[in-house]
């Protein structure tokens, strides 16, 4: 009966293999798949939008040399199609793969805990319509990330902690999210092995990643992959990116439209609130490893990667529609664990947080490729239905945390007290000259748009200091110095959100002394778009201006700099101590 | 395979002796060099600085505290570089010119190049100290000899070659480095070689306190390895660090305590103070640019492997070395990361912390060399069980042909492995030997010319010296590959413009200097121009002699003392002096000749109208903005007091002027163009008068009443700095033996 399930699951992936699916993320595939067989994986990074990890660099290599074998991916009006059958079958192959892989996982660990309900947990993973539609539907890869982590819960419940730790690297290095895991997966292998244990571990990790990433470190190009490693940081500056979480609330349900630079407490952004709430809560997660007994470790472990996979969802801005994928297994482990000790409740949360992260990837499908869904709502009542679903999945989240952390904060207290102390700490010291009513600097600030016609614009230092280290400059003008302030470049507009919290702002501003001696340049600032200075053109040799304006009300404020005349060639302006006043 | 024991004991010894020769070969043409275009021009001229004042007190005309503590004036108005900087390395190696039967600069070039040649026997040294044995010494040497990167300052040899940068002190104190350290361990360990230990770290200090004291980090942190004898390690640390500091409590506190008279320069590029930030550092680490620039990263996948290992090993000593490893590659790692918490640290504000790479690459070869032993250990003896086996007569043949066939293998691929890894610092030695020879060239050719125009300004009265600066055409004036004003500083002229420390507080402000204006060579007594025979003077300047490509020129400055007015105070930290020194030079003050007195310690001066505090570079009292209200822009009465009858007389370590004043003078100022510092002696007519710094960092004197004056100015090494010094010698003599027996 569960094997003709399990083949339903895979009749019914097969049947899905020719919906184009998340058709921008397809084009991705393709496109990099095609410049890493072309030119390898260093060009690909170096000179490509790619944004993904190293190892799945290579399936993306591997799918195409196979492509090469029956079709001409140079032949456009066929290789670019949506519905390119051979590329779609191809590449959801290895999602089908991945996801029989996890259901052998869910079934092998059951049988090391010796378990009857492993086979149903995995015919419930592999019918799972959240499953299904992330992967075969939509053509993401979240799978590959799940299996090879569960793999590496495998080899621990295989007591090989070093097995697991190569697989666990080979985890993150082919998908990002494993990456949010590393400090407690060390962490679980100190406690429950030892300190010697976790060297190894670390040794074999990182031969493993030397491995991966060979073609970098061997041609001198750390440089790309260490930009890979940190690009996505700040790939798409939003709210949240079509997941339904509070900041999809707080950003009125728009949350890729509005920046996470904008400032929603004293002078911290988004992305800094999102940050430090998620520090709290990865703390909680680590702690309950470490203070875990020896022999509940790896139980711990479990449950506190299902809290920080949570609290990356809820609590991060940029978090995406899909983030929440991992937990689908994670809470089939519950029960191997004894997390849950009823099979009842397990299916239970299973099927409410599938709920959750299905409505959460279908309408996102719906609101960027209708044809691809069917969802005959109209706009505003789809905004309402997210507004249904973020609260639906925050609930979940806070009914997590309660379930199976309130026994522990209860019992840690103290400890819980001294990391809300130190998150709140961290809140006022960022914010104690805010709070004091001192001047802030400028500097201090995320804005919220750079454009810039040469370069990007540098704090505290001249703009051909983004050239790299052995440019940094200090800002001067004419040989005069400052400690503080943004090295630009003609033409150049960087904009804060102030969220209407300053009175005045004070700037010195000039061109720096490393600019070429021809052209000028004016200086511009606005305020919700409206000019609120304007200087006159100044060129190499004139000294510092000062300038004190009001910004009373205003949220946006834009410092401006273009050029005077026809050309903005080594036109190197600065905007010398910049300070907000409340 | 066995050797002979005879062999084994003396192969490292003479292999040590091959890598020895090798280098010998490498940098055979580092001893060959006529000039330098690097570092070393400044070193050298610190030992021929140090030789003049051997001269004076062989003459008496000195006391021997003048070799720890001198005024040097060939670099930005003057300093006293002994008192913050190495300088009984340079006492010692003039010392021994006066013996031996070469010029001090043939002396500096010899020693310095056997210091480089000689480094792995100091690397192997202190492996043997630390108790490791001959192989394990041979391959800390060899990983000495091995390191390259691409200039990054640290221990290996472009910090240290003609083409590099030319780094002597750290050279030496890099030699001194492996000793102190093992010294310091064994004694931790033993407690034995206490007089070795504070000898060691004693020399280390003075080859380059800031390695020194970034060792002296490495020392309390043994203690957390030893805590099952807590009490015992503790005391022997304290005991080690006490007389260690002892010796040198006659130099550190004088550094610390007169810190605000060190200029934090502006100039240095950002990276010296900060480092290279998180980014960068992982970057080049993973490429292997810290240890293996352009080769395979060898060395850096044994350092990597080793931390690794280190950890992992039940030696404490490895897991110390990796601990310390992993602190100094944090602190590596800079302000950017560690913020202001680094300033929390006496000394590390204004640290160049990119120098901490040596400790980085000492640390990390250190460990390598551990696990290298360790791996080669392992192998022979797993090659030996296997061999041995249940061995049977038939087999024996067989094994020993396998044994063979391994041992064979393992030798080939070990000196291919040697010939990567030396291969890029072949080239590198090999272009550095090139281009010596082309520039020895060049300063034989030019060396008869450029010896008439010093003997020259030698003839003449003695002003300071310009030639161009880095930033302009003195860039490419040169004798061989040495800039001219770099030359003439060596040689013992004063010069303006060139910069090689810039710890003078009249180093940033000195790069104002433009030597189109009469006005500029007057302010710095500027009193001789070496220019390209092709380039055209200024007006004012006079021709004095052309020969081959340089010409002399003579320009008409007031002297070394010059009178003028000081009607405004600032009152300031040194770091925000610059921007209001560069404002003054195109004011009505500096035309008048009005010297803004400085207050770097709140001090109140009574003659001056006005006292302003900089509340940072641009702002003054309560943030009010330079820029929109300048306080040097006043108008004034123009001031037309004269110093009559002036003769001035320069002698060992001052100056002495004597002149009448006819009017009183309100605000009146004696400037003596030299960098103010505390410990100059002022006397007005035979009575001790308070000097204070004037702009640009002069040193000023206040003089109101007319009649006449003889002044003298005198810089004496601080009292404070001989106490210590005598007080250092006496725990010595009276207390070492008691103390490090307790």
């Amino acid at each position: 009966m569960y094997f003709l399930l399990l083949l339903l699951g895979l009749v019914i992936r097969l049947l899905l293999i020719p919906v184009a699916g998340f058709r921008a993320d397809m084009a991705f595939w393709k496109g990099w798949g095609l410049a890493i067989a072309d030119k390898g994986i260093i060009w690909l990074v170096s000179n490509t939008n790619y944004n993904y990890p190293p190892g799945f660099a290579y399936i993306l290599d591997l799918i195409n040399k196979i492509y090469k074998l029956f079709a001409d991916p140079y032949n456009i009006s066929q290789y670019w199609l949506d519905n390119n059958f051979l590329y779609l079958f191809l590449f959801k192959i290895l999602i089908i793969i991945s996801d029989i892989g996890i259901v052998f996982l869910i079934i092998k660990i059951a049988e090391k805990f010796k378990m009857k309900w492993g086979i149903l947990l995995a015919v419930l993973f592999f019918l799972n319509p959240a499953v299904i539609f992330d992967g075969v539907i939509w053509g993401q890869v979240d799978q590959f990330g799940l299996f090879l982590f569960l793999g590496a819960i495998y080899f621990f419940v295989d007591e090989k902690p070093q097995l697991a730790s190569i697989i666990f690297t080979i985890a993150w290095l082919m998908k990002w999210q494993n990456i949010l895991f590393i400090p407690i997966f060390y962490l679980f292998i100190y406690r429950k092995y030892s300190f010697n244990d976790l060297i190894k571990s670390l040794s074999v990790s990182l031969a493993t990643f030397a491995i991966i990433t060979f073609p970098f470190w061997f041609h001198r190009e750390m440089a790309s992959l260490l930009n890979l490693f940190t690009v996505n940081s700040n790939w798409f500056p939003w709210y949240s990116l079509n997941a339904f979480n509070g900041w999809w609330i707080a950003s009125g349900l728009e949350g890729m439209k509005m920046s996470d630079k904008t400032l929603v407490l004293w002078i911290i952004n988004a992305k800094q609130f999102g940050l430090l709430l998620f520090s709290l809560f990865y703390f909680i997660a680590a702690l309950n490893i470490f203070l875990a007994k020896k022999e509940e470790t790896l139980k711990q472990f479990v449950l506190s990667s299902a809290l920080v996979i949570l609290s990356f969802f809820h609590l991060l801005t940029q978090s995406h529609e899909r983030y929440l994928f991992h937990l689908l297994g994670f809470v089939i482990l519950f029960y191997y664990f004894r997390i849950e000790k009823k099979l009842i409740n397990v299916i239970s949360l299973l099927l409410v947080v599938t709920l959750g992260i299905f409505l959460n990837m279908y309408i996102s499908m719906a609101l960027n490729y209708p044809d691809q869904a069917y969802w005959p709502f109209s706009s505003e009542l789809t905004r309402s239905f997210t507004l249904y679903i973020s609260i639906f999945q925050i609930a979940i989240f806070i009914y997590f945390f309660i379930r199976y952390f309130s026994s522990f904060i209860k019992k840690n207290y103290l400890i819980t007290i001294a990391a809300v102390s130190i998150f709140m700490g961290a809140l006022l010291m960022i914010n104690y000259n805010y709070l004091l009513h001192r001047p802030i600097s400028l500097t201090k600030i995320t804005p919220i748009e750079l454009q810039q016609d040469y370069l990007k614009p540098m704090i505290n230092m001249t703009v051909e200091s983004a050239r790299g280290v052995k440019y940094w400059n200090r800002l001067s003008n004419n040989y005069y110095f400052y400690d503080k302030g943004i090295g630009a470049h003609a033409n150049s507009v960087i904009s804060y959100e102030l969220g209407r919290r300053f009175s005045k702002f004070t700037t010195d501003f000039g061109i720096d002394t490393e600019a070429g001696d021809q052209n000028k340049a004016v200086f511009i600032i606005n305020g919700d778009g409206r000019e609120l200075y304007r200087s006159e053109p100044k060129g190499k040799y004139d000294l510092p201006e000062s300038i004190n304006i009001s910004i009373n009300k205003i949220n946006r404020l834009s410092l401006i700099i273009i050029k005077d005349g026809e050309s903005n060639n080594g036109l190197h302006t600065d905007w010398f101590n910049p300070i907000l006043i409340r | 395979m066995k050797l002979s024991p005879i062999i084994k004991k003396y192969l490292p010894y003479g292999l040590l002796m091959v890598i020895i020769l090798f280098n010998l070969y490498l940098y055979r043409g580092e001893f060959k060099v006529l000039s330098d275009p690097n570092d070393n021009t400044f070193h050298y001229a610190l030992i021929s600085d140090a030789k003049n004042v051997w001269k004076e007190i062989f003459d008496s005309k000195l006391s021997p505290i003048y070799l720890l503590d001198s005024w040097n004036e060939r670099w930005a108005e003057g300093f006293s570089l002994s008192q913050y900087y190495s300088h009984l390395p340079e006492a010692a190696i003039s010392l021994l010119s006066f013996i031996v039967p070469v010029s001090t600069f043939k002396l500096f070039v010899v020693i310095r190049t056997l210091l480089l040649v000689l480094l792995p026997v100091s690397f192997f040294l202190g492996a043997r100290i630390l108790g490791s044995s001959t192989g394990f010494g041979l391959i800390f040497a060899f990983l000495s000899q091995a390191i390259f990167t691409d200039g990054l300052y640290g221990l290996d040899s472009p910090s240290f070659l003609w083409r590099g940068w030319g780094l002597s002190t750290q050279l030496m104190a890099v030699f001194f480095l492996p000793m102190a350290f093992a010294y310091g361990i064994s004694y931790f360990k033993t407690k034995k070689n206490l007089g070795k230990a504070i000898l060691f770290n004693f020399l280390l200090a003075q080859a380059h306190f800031g390695m020194f004291y970034l060792l002296l980090f490495a020392y309390p942190i043994f203690w957390v390895f030893s805590l099952d004898q807590w009490i015992k390690t503790g005391k022997k640390i304290l005991i080690f660090l006490f007389f260690t500091l002892i010796s040198l409590a006659y130099f550190i506190f004088p550094f610390f305590l007169t810190s605000q008279y060190r200029n934090f320069s502006l100039w240095d590029p950002i990276w010296k103070f900060n480092s290279w930030g998180l980014n960068q550092i992982i970057i080049w680490f993973t490429n292997g640019d810290f240890f293996d620039f352009n080769r395979f990263p060898f060395l850096t996948i044994l350092i990597i492997g080793g931390i690794l290992w280190s950890l992992a090993s039940t030696n404490k000593l490895y897991r110390y070395l990796a601990t310390i490893f992993g602190l100094y590659f944090i602190l590596f790692l800079g302000r950017g990361i560690l913020g202001p918490l680094i300033n929390l640290i006496p000394g590390m504000s204004e640290y160049h912390i990119h120098r901490v790479i040596v400790m980085v690459q000492f640390i990390g070869l250190l460990i390598a060399s551990s696990w290298v032993y360790d791996l080669i250990q392992k192998g022979i003896s797993s090659l030996d069980s296997l061999l041995r086996g249940n061995d049977s007569v038939s087999v024996i043949p067989v094994k020993t042909g396998i044994q063979s066939i391994i041992t064979l293998s393992a030798i080939i691929i070990c000196f291919y492995s040697i010939y990567l890894i030396e291969k890029p610092i072949i080239n590198y030695a090999k272009d550095n030997g090139a281009w010596i020879k082309k520039s020895n060239l060049d300063y034989q050719k030019n060396i008869n010319d450029y010896q008439t125009i010093t003997n020259k300004i030698k003839e003449l009265p003695p002003a300071r010296v310009y030639a161009g600066r880095p930033g302009n055409w003195g860039r490419d004036f040169k004798i061989g590959d040495t800039q001219i004003y770099m030359a003439l500083s060596s040689d013992g002229f004063p010069i303006i413009g060139f910069l090689p420390q810039s710890w003078s507080p009249n180093s940033d402000a000195e790069q104002f200097f433009d030597e189109k204006n009469p006005k500029h060579y007057d302010l710095y007594n500027v009193g001789y121009l070496v220019l390209p025979f092709n380039k055209k003077p200024p007006q004012f300047a006079k021709l004095i002699i052309n020969k081959g490509k340089f010409s002399l020129y003579k320009v008409d400055s007031e002297g070394w003392f010059t009178i003028g007015k000081s009607s405004i105070e600032i009152m300031t930290k040194k770091t925000n002096l610059v921007n209001i020194t560069h404002l003054w030079f195109y004011s009505p003050m500096f035309a008048n000749k009005d010297y803004p007195a400085i207050a770097l310690n709140n001090e109140k001066y009574t003659f001056v109208n006005k006292t302003i505090k900089m509340s940072n570079q641009n702002s003054f009292d309560d943030n009010r903005v330079i820029w929109r209200e300048n306080p040097l822009f006043v108008n004034q009465e123009k001031f037309e007091q004269t110093l009559i009858n002036k003769v001035e007389k320069k002698f060992a370590q001052g100056y002495s002027v004597n002149f009448k004043l006819e009017n009183q003078c309100q605000n009146c100022i004696l400037i003596l163009k030299q960098t103010f510092h505390p410990n100059w002696k002022i006397t007005v007519n035979g009575k001790k008068q308070a000097a204070f710094p004037v702009f640009p960092f002069f040193t000023g004197i206040q003089l109101n009443n007319p009649g006449d004056y003889e002044i003298i100015a005198t810089y004496q090494p601080s009292t404070l700095k001989t106490i210590l010094l005598i007080l250092g010698i006496l725990t010595f003599i009276f207390g070492f033996k008691k103390i490090s027996k307790l």
